[in-house]
């Protein structure tokens, strides 16, 4: 994954993961395929004018072809904030260079320069430029000064830890409480950070940390889970303990849409 | 600090950030009353400086990650599109304008140069320079055959009483006929900038190429005007061309010098980074090119009316006088509006 770093008016870097090849063909196709409707629309609407008034059909017909041509990708990208229906099926949209969304100018002169970018077929001299620079941009992005970037439309919520700790937990906590304020800085936080992005694991891999996890923890805080816990739930509620979070904090589920 | 304590502290600044994030990135921060507009600030400029420290004190990389994302929502919609200033682009276009044409001028001239460098060159290569000499006719036919146009058939001279193709149409066709010289137009002169970005080379040739198509069809009408005379085709061919070629040349031309300058970012490097450069004259290029489109709407309605008329609805004279009108207003604009202090275009860098 590559990234494009931004620094906002505070000072403070944070980064765009650059859009590849792949998603901005997949974006280009589906845009194309609308296009390709919209003409379409054109010349179904135009035929009956172009019978009834020779040449007024035909004018309609040039105009509409030329306004979809020119106008899908430079309205789209100027008042959508950078994105055109494909690349918003993607999850990719253009910015500026400097993080910012796109003006009217960075939006009519990267799609001025698409005439040169798609010489001398299906993209060619774009697809090369883009895959020969870090960012994967092409004529046109660089006179315009803009890049293709994922934005997470929906930042992945942080998980919050653990619930149900019963009525029998609680009679330990001082207890682990105690032993916990033993353990290192960094392994408290590799302790939480764990149990935060537990959900992103497979499978395998989640049921293989929390075991080691657990039996480090078990060995290391001389402390023993009930029997028949699983050792995911011994992290937790260690993790829990650690965090000072009761359960009456109840865990938001995370938005998916 | 401590991750849990700190996800603890600042979780609801980010929740109520997220909140204020999803009514804001439809359809901007006008959608917020001014209470919240004030708190969306403050809480993305809280959010960034706890994305700063997270960077730096958390190793909780999904912390950082959200954070990351958090911001960079934030950031686009605080500085996302402005709103859209009609009157600001069409005041723009009539006091701006004129003071970016007259900055580049020098792009605007060599692009006139190289176009009338190629003019030269098709009409010194195409016309006859011995009509009686058979070899020389031949010459020049070949020279015409290989350097003109595609269409070439459909606009030699025509015999007295032949149909002129394109004579006076119905309104539909006129419509049809104007549209069709507006679009190509502008696809000709957008065309004309955007090879700029191959370092100027194919700007160049495009210039070079769009003058050796009117030297050839020059040479064509003067060799009929030559060999046939008494038929007026070369008054013929002026008149036809330059009611409109009065506007569309120059715009095809300020394509050019765009596409040129465009270039010129490309190739010369300031003391700051050649992306900066061309970011920065890409701008000045996309000014420059801008004034083209309604140059040529105007344009395509005096060709496909008055230039391509046959001669008995506007005489020769006529056509030449219309066509001097307006290349007189295009000069007025270009050279009179605009001087001094001018709001509409500032100029920045050197």
């Amino acid at each position: 994954m590559i990234f494009h770093e931004v620094l906002t008016t505070e000072r403070v870097p944070f980064r765009y993961r650059v859009a590849g090849l792949g998603s901005r063909t997949l974006a280009w196709l589906i845009d194309f395929a609308l296009i390709l409707v919209l003409w379409a629309a054109g010349a179904l609407f135009s035929l009956p004018l172009e019978l009834g008034r020779e040449g007024l059909g035909a004018a309609l017909m040039m105009v509409w072809i030329f306004a979809v041509y020119w106008g899908y990708f430079l309205l789209f990208e100027w008042l959508w904030n950078g994105q055109t229906l494909g690349k918003r099926a993607l999850g990719i949209r253009v910015i500026r260079w400097k993080g910012a969304a796109l003006t009217f100018y960075n939006s009519a002169v990267r799609n001025i320069v698409r005439f040169v970018d798609a010489l001398p077929g299906l993209y060619a001299v774009g697809f090369a430029v883009a895959a020969c620079n870090r960012e994967n941009r092409r004529l046109g992005d660089f006179a315009a000064d803009t890049l293709v970037v994922h934005v997470e439309q929906r930042a992945t919520p942080i998980r919050t830890l653990v619930d149900g700790r019963t009525a029998a937990d609680k009679a330990r906590i001082g207890l682990w409480r105690q032993r916990l304020a033993s353990l290192e800085r960094e392994q408290k936080q590799t302790l939480l950070d764990l149990c935060l992005r537990r959900d992103q694991l497979r499978v395998a891999e989640r049921t293989r940390l929390f075991r080691s996890a657990a039996q480090y923890f078990e060995s290391r805080l001389e402390l023993t889970p009930e029997e028949y816990e699983s050792d995911e739930k011994f992290v937790l509620q260690l993790a829990a303990v650690l965090s000072e979070q009761g359960p009456q904090e109840e865990a938001p589920r995370p938005r998916r849409t | 600090m401590d991750l849990s304590t700190f996800l603890h502290e600042r979780r609801p600044a980010w929740k109520r950030l997220e909140e204020l994030l999803d009514r804001a990135e439809g359809s901007g921060l006008t959608c917020l009353n001014e209470d919240e507009a004030v708190e969306f600030g403050n809480l993305y400029r809280r959010s960034a400086s706890d994305l700063n420290q997270a960077q730096t004190f958390v190793s909780g990389d999904a912390t950082v990650r959200y954070l990351n994302d958090l911001v960079a929502r934030a950031y686009l919609v605080i500085y996302g599109r402005t709103r859209i200033d009609l009157r600001g682009m069409v005041m723009f276009l009539i006091w701006g304008w004129p003071a970016v044409f007259r900055r580049y001028l020098p792009h605007f001239l060599l692009a006139a140069g190289l176009f009338a460098f190629g003019t030269v060159f098709g009409f010194l290569a195409c016309f006859p320079w011995n009509t009686k000499d058979p070899a020389s006719l031949e010459a020049a036919h070949n020279a015409q055959a290989f350097l003109g146009p595609t269409g070439m058939s459909t606009i030699q001279p025509r015999e007295e009483g032949e149909k002129d193709p394109t004579g006076l149409q119905g309104s539909g066709g006129y419509a049809g006929f104007s549209m069709f010289l507006f679009t190509h137009n502008v696809t000709v002169t957008l065309f004309a900038f955007a090879l700029g970005i191959t370092c100027g080379v194919g700007t160049v040739w495009f210039m070079f190429e769009n003058g050796l198509m009117l030297g050839v069809l020059g040479a064509v009408f003067a060799e009929a005007e030559v060999t046939k005379p008494g038929h007026y085709y070369f008054l013929t061919f002026v008149t036809g061309i330059v009611p409109h070629g009065v506007l569309e040349v120059p715009a095809c031309l300020i394509g050019g010098a765009a596409g040129l300058l465009l270039a010129q970012g490309m190739i010369r490097a300031r003391p700051w980074p050649r992306r900066e450069e061309l970011a920065r004259l890409g701008k000045e290029a996309f000014l420059l090119v801008s004034a083209t489109v309604p140059l040529l709407a105007v344009a395509g309605l005096l060709e496909a009316g008055v230039a391509r008329a046959p001669d008995w609805v506007f005489s020769s004279a006529l056509k030449l006088t219309v066509a001097c009108v307006f290349g007189a207003l295009f000069l007025v604009y270009t050279l009179l509006l605009g001087w001094g202090r001018n709001p509409y275009y500032r100029r920045d860098g050197a």
